[in-house]
């Protein structure tokens, strides 16, 4: 059987759905489209709040770091912390950019699965890197953080302090590298051999 | 754009959108949601539509763009749509997908092991698109359409030689 057989088929198939397939008006009416939010959406969105809320922390930190500059004990996780927080910042705005950029309605097929594609891998890579950021962030943030909202100097109770900083090594660690390991680096796997897929595809 | 306007699209086009869904998800319920998925992307981009392109090129892109990145995802069912147990598109009450000829039948089960962009591609030529549409569609040269075209349709052969 030649291929103009199926194509002959796949006319009377096409013709047989133009008589009956329906369009319920109805339910199409039901669903608020523009209230509807887009399966691409919910990433940016994700993004959007937290360029929000790593913008408000890294004003405070930067705000409480000043405050306490005089004391070199605040001053230097204050440093730290206020760095991997506009780091965040950073990551966040640039992945937001990268969305913006995206022409999701007038790009061809090819184009813009790679784009979306390329994007994809970054937001893996950064991610990933956001996690191995995580345990350092969270033991810089915590003397600072304490002494400001709490008035609470975290280094009096040096009990205290190391069973934070433990429990937070202890957590953080294993769990970053199973992440990595079984989510972020099987998606990125996934992501490149797509990307390869495409460049094949239109190298043929 | 008017919701009438859309519906008025989204009806002349059903049979384009009810067999990308139908190519891309055997599922009933993800074929649901793809649908919806698929009808909430051009709603928001047909504000967007400048005429510059044919419209059913224009709802091919987003179409099977939509389709080739759903069928990519982990998860299938998305939680922020409208739960509907039936389709927005569907065959009327007389017909059934189980009444389809042998034919597509066996084109279906073809395409269904083809990769997510070959299905693209042998959808857009069985839909009677000419090469130079589906290269814009898809974003790639008239010459490796033919190529391609031409490698789907040998393997085709072979296929159906050997069943």
């Amino acid at each position: 059987m030649e291929l103009q057989d199926f194509k002959n088929a796949w006319n009377e198939y096409d013709k047989k759905l133009s008589e009956n397939l329906k369009l319920n008006e109805s339910l199409l009416k039901e669903i608020n489209l523009q209230k509807t939010k887009s399966e691409l959406q919910k990433p940016l969105m994700y993004e959007i709040t937290n360029i929000a809320f790593m913008l408000l922390l890294t004003i405070y930190l930067a705000g409480a770091t000043i405050n306490y500059q005089s004391e070199i004990k605040y001053l230097i996780p204050g440093i730290i912390s206020t760095i991997i927080s506009a780091l965040y910042l950073s990551f966040s705005v640039r992945k937001v950019t990268k969305f913006l950029n995206l022409n999701y309605f007038d790009t061809p097929i090819l184009e813009l699965q790679k784009s979306v594609t390329s994007l994809n891998l970054l937001i893996l890579k950064l991610r990933k890197f956001e996690l191995i950021l995580f345990p350092a962030f969270a033991v810089a943030l915590l003397p600072i953080l304490f002494i400001s909202v709490r008035h609470f100097d975290i280094y009096e109770n040096t009990r205290l302090l190391i069973i934070e900083i433990c429990l937070i090594f202890a957590t953080c660690i294993p769990l970053s590298l199973w992440i990595n390991k079984y989510l972020f680096d099987k998606k990125l796997k996934n992501a490149e051999q797509f990307l390869m897929k495409i460049n094949s595809f239109e190298r043929d | 754009m008017e919701k009438e306007k859309f519906i008025q699209i989204i009806k002349e086009n059903r049979n384009l959108i009810y067999k990308i869904c139908y190519t891309y998800c055997k599922d009933p319920e993800s074929r649901n949601d793809l649908e919806q998925e698929i009808l909430i992307q051009l709603w928001h981009s047909l504000g967007k539509f400048d005429g510059r392109v044919k419209i059913t090129t224009w709802i091919y892109r987003i179409a099977l763009n939509t389709a080739i990145s759903y069928y990519r995802k982990e998860s299938k069912v998305s939680k922020n749509k409208i739960p509907i147990d039936k389709s927005i598109i569907s065959l009327s009450n007389n017909e059934n997908e189980h009444e389809l000829n042998q034919n597509i039948k066996l084109l279906y089960q073809f395409i269904e092991k083809l990769n997510e962009l070959d299905k693209a591609l042998i959808l857009l030529y069985l839909d009677d698109n000419k090469y130079k549409e589906i290269a814009e569609i898809l974003g790639i040269s008239e010459t490796n359409v033919a190529t391609k075209i031409s490698r789907i349709k040998k393997e085709l052969k072979e296929q159906f030689n050997n069943n």
